[in-house]
């Protein structure tokens, strides 16, 4: 059934000027969750490179063992973070996947995965709206069937599709977009486009509303605008480069509307997604232009808010806080002040730091699904460390990561709760 | 040999999770940290001094060479596998079994990485002071092997300076104490001699290292000079001002302008070296000498000092050190790092005889180095997929160490000799020279099988990057 | 025998080399000959024949350790290696030099200092121990703690093969991984393996300032205490030393700036050293919170000295033991986990040697502790059985604490009974090995060095 394969092929191959850029040094293997936890050089960023070299070189074939090494990696990007060679390795993964992908030669859980979410879910909003509708129905009713029918459960972090009952609930109400603009209080500062995204608005809706206060409440005319969807982040990770292209096409025209200055988002690996929007579409004749100067156009909410810069609250929160760095956050955008900032600007915020804070929790999108065995001792070493920060609450800017420390807690039997950098920020401000 | 019941018995000994032996796995067993590679038959994980032993004696018995394998990221070939043999690997032992405060000194196994070491020490405000580039990522049990140096080895000495003992396991199973606890112990000293000994006398499984108190105050000094000839001169006078500083270190234009593309290190365009000093001390001591320092650097003509105390700033201005050799990606694909050492006073004429080799092949050849012990390491830089290109950098790599040797130096301050610089051994050492080391392995290890063919010149030419077959072995 | 060792090296070197071996006695045993090379050519001519001959060769640099060791197998020809005694190199700018084993430490240091730097090791009568003596023996001195062994600062080495070949390992240079580490192998291994022609060695800058403390406390183990916590503070000397009242006592004596005020009336009285050096300021604040905790750790008096005061005490200092030795029935260096320096020190105190307590110079920074006890009236036959007695139990005591239990110093009857090193590490068998395989004849020093080397 599988084709004899000889090195990479097609325009989506990894680039070999990419490729070759590791020098095999070996500094990224301690920044490496699935290293530090396996101690497997099979499973480190330097081993998955060197298979992809040994495949480029027509070495060996694409067997369903190096795809077993390259499917356990969370793309995090930790090691490009801290690469001394620049080597841009998310990128390479995207393509090496989407070798893997053409190839057919993705495990059976991914392809499954793929099948149902990837393709037809978060490509169109609407049909993923209605697979939410029916999960909040099940969380109302306690109608089993439908969490089966509805495969979002891929979204949840792993092994909860035989845990349905510790489901997170989606959120009361659901966030989304609209012809309406959400007016600046006082003086107007700017104008920013929000992306609502796909899983956000269902599982984190009262998150974005949030957002869409401090927006205002620092200035911004805010729009959500119609006709933007899914940034396409998962389809690009899964190697699915071609549903992604289609994604990103739909948000650059959707959401760079007229008189629109910043295209704001708070979730990081969306935030990531689209600023690397550029080089997903470089080959698009119609959308490269766009696609630079929509990619130029992004910020990660945490970052437009210092860069304005934000209002300092005057109310007092007495809390203590850790902050757990969202990958895609901190290795992907380097941004790990910015949400520190915001943190320590609220009065009576103590914040904690944990051990390793940026160290994947094992969420990583739908890695906690087609990965639940590592995903869950990445957990359980994350939820060591805030353990150890004796504090109740965490605090990111990522939905993954959000729901993954949920589902943490909850596996602990404890009464932590997770929120956004900027469900704080809007309490604080709520105080005033 | 019956192969695969050589495999069984490994698995026996260390349970089959922990021996590697599939052909796709082995891939990346293949290379560490330099341009050699070399496909091992096998890659074990043992778990303890006894399955390191047992797996040890079961392949000498077998004919089997062994080489222990600690995180790859040595820059000399010493970890590649010899033909036909099987790594030893430590992942599963890296623990730090005990940090004795009141001795100063940490027991620990030969998994431990570096930094996770002295990471954990500084909680008792201690240290380990040997500090390799690659300290995120190496681990002690190839500190060990190879005796690795570091920026702060220059006041503090390489690691065969830290180690006090060791357990190691020779290689017909044997396991032998080197060393002690105690500063001083009776007989050979074979705990020195086996730090260097590049894995060929036998392994390492447990460890006593020294450490040392955190100092109360550091300070950072970068100065920018207009060429390298004249941060030389500072740092001879600084040096003539009697002091020695924790650490000294240079990189030239060619870096400067790698590093300023990848990142804002703060060096200006024109910048033709700068130089990096680190005072470790008493507040006293380091206010004193730092005055010293930045008057010494501002007379021999830096066109600017920039000093900074908090560590947050100090960090600041390792920026750019740090990341030099990762930044000359940024001007070619791949970099051959020769680590030729020579006396201090002759780093200036020596770095512009480098620049002759430099013109004479047409190479780039980018220089970051421990100005203060004089190690110098060139980086000779090269696209590795251009054919021949890796030969011809090899033949200027030896007429670097050449001009090294030429001027009362030698051929490796801290990388260690492995594949990559046996055939330039003779540029140093003369057969007899050679034969009496060769009499200290023969007293270890009689049948030459622990990590053979490295070190020593066997005629062989050095080939690195060249392919094994795909598939070594049938899985 | 066809001719006597004497006159057959006479007729190899010509006799101006060659000296009758009287009053170069090595544990009761009289050499036949002494020979002194003049040159390396000479050098492996003997040994050439040594090899060929069976000859056993005692080499010898000032000869101010030769009872160190068990008794020899053989002790044919003393090797008196005086004569190679020049410097190679010596580039002050490098901070490194190169000299021949012959030198003296003295005239090194002194050579040193026109650069304005020095090898950071001592040892005793530095104007007769040679460096390849010291090299050979590989001790440290009084600031071991802060500079360690002279294996610290041995960068590249010379020496001649039991087969008369030259052969050398390191380099001129401060840092240094190729090949194997040879420094380390031939540093203290008693002349057993070859003959140390020349060293190569790192240097450090002289020390603008220099100074110490002297402490009084009225017992050893309140001395020890002190200075345990004095090396764990910011205040750390480079070497802290503790030593009993008879010690001290033969300090009032010789150095007379230091016995003003001491306090040493008291018989259980001990002192402590604390050695500074460093920049100005530095190591007076150091002193200064040095003098305070000493203080307050219960010593009865402080006093501070200033260079070069405090530079004849470190030489007093380092030159006590040969000085003492030879008024002593029994020395045993014992080296222990540093820690374990105080219980060590208490539990060797009680060893009686017929009915004595020793005497101890303490360094509780690097571990080491000498046991000094006095000679005795006693008949010889009962001293023998308590010094073994003595033997026996500080043995004990050094392992119990991870470490060992040199006898330096004992009657001869005494150590043709034992191994002066102690018990064998289970590392013995390489060590042979080794030997075997530099010296497959056992022509160097047979016999002398751990478990019969």
């Amino acid at each position: 059934m599988v084709q004899p394969f000889a090195g990479f092929t097609g325009r989506d191959a990894p680039a070999e000027s990419d490729l070759y850029r590791c020098v095999h040094c070996g500094l990224c293997l301690s920044s490496c969750p699935t290293y530090v936890e396996t101690a497997l050089e099979m499973e480190s960023p330097r081993g998955r490179l060197a298979l992809m070299k040994a495949v480029n070189e027509g070495r060996v074939e694409i067997t369903p063992r190096i795809v077993s090494h390259w499917e356990a990696c969370l793309q995090c990007r930790a090691c490009e973070a801290v690469c001394p060679s620049g080597v841009p390795y998310g990128r390479i993964m995207e393509r090496t996947r989407s070798q893997v992908r053409a190839a057919g030669l993705q495990s059976r859980e991914l392809k499954r995965f793929s099948r149902f979410f990837l393709n037809s879910a978060l490509p169109n909003p609407r049909r993923l709206r209605m697979g939410a509708n029916l999960i909040r129905l099940y969380q109302r009713l306690g109608i089993q069937k439908l969490v089966r029918l509805s495969h979002l459960l891929y979204l949840l972090p792993g092994g909860i599709g035989k845990l349905e009952s510790q489901l997170p609930p989606l959120s009361k109400r659901f966030f989304g977009p609209s012809d309406a603009v959400h007016p600046a209080q006082g003086a107007k500062k700017m104008t920013v486009a929000l992306l609502s995204g796909c899983v956000m608005p269902l599982m984190q809706g009262p998150t974005m509303e949030a957002t869409v206060r401090v927006l205002t409440r620092n200035g911004c005319d805010v729009m959500v605008p119609q006709g933007q969807g899914c940034c396409g982040a998962l389809n690009t990770h899964a190697g699915d480069l071609e549903n992604a292209r289609a994604m990103a096409r739909t948000n650059i025209d959707s959401l760079m509307g007229a008189g629109v200055e910043r295209i704001i988002t708070s979730s990081a690996g969306c935030g990531s997604s689209m600023k690397e929007y550029a080089e997903l579409l470089k080959d698009d004749p119609e959308h490269r232009n766009k696609a630079i100067r929509f990619s130029g156009m992004t910020q990660d909410v945490t970052e437009f808010l210092v860069g304005l810069p934000f209002q300092v609250p005057t109310a007092t929160v007495n809390r203590r806080i850790t902050f757990q760095d969202p990958c895609h956050l901190a290795h992907a955008q380097r941004i790990t002040a910015a949400p520190r900032t915001i943190l320590n600007s609220i009065p009576g915020v103590e914040l904690v730091e944990m051990e390793n804070s940026s160290l994947c929790c094992g969420g990583a999108g739908i890695y906690s699904s087609v990965q639940p065995a590592l995903s869950q001792r990445l957990l359980k070493r994350k939820m060591d460390s805030i353990t150890a920060t004796d504090t109740q609450e965490v605090i990111t800017a990522n939905p993954g990561c959000m729901l993954q420390v949920e589902m943490g807690f909850k596996s602990q039997g404890t009464n932590g709760r997770v929120r956004h950098v900027v469900d704080i920020l809007d309490e604080a401000y709520g105080l005033e | 040999m019956d192969f695969k019941r050589f495999l069984k018995d490994l698995q026996g000994i260390v349970g089959a999770e922990n021996v590697v032996y599939h052909s796709d796995d082995l891939l990346v067993f293949e290379y560490d940290g330099s341009v050699d590679r070399g496909m091992p038959e096998a890659v074990v994980f043992p778990n303890s001094t006894q399955e390191v032993s047992r797996v040890i004696a079961l392949s000498h018995k077998a004919g089997v060479p062994v080489v222990g394998r600690g995180t790859g990221t040595g820059l000399s070939g010493g970890a590649i596998a010899p033909p036909g043999g099987i790594q030893v690997a430590f992942p599963r032992m890296n623990h730090i079994l005990e940090v004795d405060t009141e001795n100063r000194l940490a027991l620990v196994e030969p998994g431990v990485i570096n930094l996770n070491l002295d990471t954990h020490v500084r909680k008792f405000g201690l240290r380990y002071a040997p500090d390799p580039s690659s300290q995120k990522a190496c681990s002690l049990g190839g500190n060990i092997a190879e005796n690795a140096g570091g920026p702060h080895c220059l006041a503090y000495g390489t690691t065969t300076n830290h180690v006090l003992g060791m357990e190691v396991v020779l290689e017909d199973g044997a396991v032998v104490n080197l060393g002690s606890l105690a500063r001083e112990t009776v007989g050979y000293d074979l705990r020195g001699v086996f730090t260097g000994s590049e894995g060929t006398f036998g392994i390492a499984t447990k460890i006593a290292v020294r450490l040392l108190p955190v100092p109360e105050a550091v300070r950072t000094f970068l100065g920018i000079f207009p060429d390298v000839e004249t941060a030389c001169t500072a740092v001879s006078t600084v040096i003539e001002h009697g002091i020695v500083p924790a650490a000294l270190e240079m990189i030239d234009a060619l870096t400067i302008q790698a590093v300023q593309k990848v990142t804002d290190a703060g060096y200006p365009d024109d910048a033709g070296a700068v130089l990096l000093i680190e005072l470790e001390g008493l507040q006293d001591e380091v206010d004193e000498i730092g005055d010293e320092v930045e008057a010494a650097l501002w007379e021999t003509g830096a066109s600017q000092v920039r000093t900074a105390e908090a560590a947050a700033e100090r960090e600041q201005l390792w920026v750019g050190r740090k990341g030099a050799l990762g930044a000359l990606g940024g001007i070619a694909p791949n970099y051959f790092l020769v680590d030729g050492v020579v006396p201090r006073t002759q780093l200036a004429p020596v770095l512009g005889r480098v620049a002759d080799v430099s013109r004479k092949y047409n190479i780039p050849i980018a220089n970051v180095f421990h100005a203060g012990d004089g190690n110098l390491h060139p980086c000779l830089l090269f696209d590795e997929r251009q054919p021949g290109a890796l030969d011809r950098i090899v033949e200027a790599g030896t007429e670097v160490l050449q001009i090294c040797v030429d001027a009362g130096g030698t051929l490796t301050g801290e990388h260690g000799v492995g594949l990559e610089k046996k055939e330039q051994m003779p540029l140093v050492f003369s057969e007899d020279d050679m034969a009496a080391m060769v009499l200290v392995r023969d007293a270890f290890a009689p049948d030459n099988s622990m990590n053979p063919g490295k070190i020593f010149p066997d005629g062989k030419k050095h080939t690195p990057h060249a392919h094994p077959p795909a598939h070594g072995m049938p899985a | 025998m066809e001719s006597s060792l004497g006159e057959q090296l006479a007729r190899l070197l010509g006799g101006s080399v060659v000296l009758p071996g009287d009053g170069y006695e090595v544990d009761g045993l009289t050499p036949q000959a002494v020979v002194r090379p003049v040159d390396r050519l000479q050098l492996a001519e003997i040994l050439k024949w040594a090899s060929s001959e069976g000859v056993a060769l005692l080499p010898r640099g000032g000869g101010t350790r030769t009872g160190l060791g068990n008794v020899p197998r053989k002790a044919d020809v003393v090797l008196d290696m005086g004569a190679f005694n020049r410097v190679l190199d010596y580039q002050p700018a490098d901070m490194t030099a190169t000299v021949e084993a012959g030198m003296t430490l003295a005239s090194l240091q002194e050579h040193l200092a026109s650069g304005g730097e020095f090898v950071p090791f001592e040892a005793a009568q530095a104007n007769r121990s040679t460096v390849g003596g010291i090299l050979s023996v590989g001790a440290g001195g009084p600031l071991s703690y802060a500079y360690g062994l002279p294996r610290e600062w041995l960068i590249g080495i010379g020496v001649m093969s039991t087969q008369g070949v030259s052969t050398k390992a390191g380099g001129k240079v401060v840092k240094n991984v190729t090949g194997y580490d040879l420094n380390k192998l031939y540093t203290g291994s008693l002349g057993t393996l070859g003959v140390i022609v020349e060293a190569s060695f790192k240097l450090l800058p002289n020390n603008p300032h220099s100074g110490m403390l002297l402490a009084s406390f009225p017992t050893l183990a309140a001395s020890i205490s002190a200075g345990r916590k004095l090396l764990h503070s910011p205040a750390a000397p480079m070497g802290c030393h503790s030593v009993t009242s008879g010690v001290s006592r033969r300090l009032q004596d010789s150095v007379q700036a230091a016995s003003q005020d001491l306090g040493l009336s008291e018989e259980d009285t001990a002192l402590t050293f604390a050695f500074y050096s460093g920049r100005a300021q530095a190591t007076r604040r150091r002193m200064e919170e040095a003098a305070a905790l000493l203080l307050a750790e219960g010593a009865n008096v402080v006093q501070r000295i200033d260079d070069p005061a405090s530079n004849g005490m470190l030489r007093w200092l380092t030159d006590a033991p040969a000085e003492i030795n030879p008024n002593s029935v029994l020395v045993i260096k014992v080296s222990v986990q540093s820690k374990s320096s105080a219980r060590t020190s208490a539990e060797c105190g009680e060893i009686l040697v017929s009915g004595e307590k020793p005497e101890q110079m303490a360094d509780p920074g690097f571990g080491s502790i000498r046991l000094l006890w006095p000679s005795s009236t006693e008949g010889a036959a009962e001293v023998e059985l308590s010094i073994l007695d003595a033997v026996q139990q500080t043995r004990q005591i050094a392992s119990r604490y991870s470490g060992s239990a040199v006898v330096e110093r004992c009657p001869l009857s005494v150590k043709r009974q034992i191994d002066v090193w102690g018990d064998a590490p289970d590392s013995l068998a390489v060590m042979r090995s080794i030997k075997d395989r530099f010296d497959p004849n056992g022509i160097l020093n047979p016999g002398r060095f751990l478990g019969g080397i």
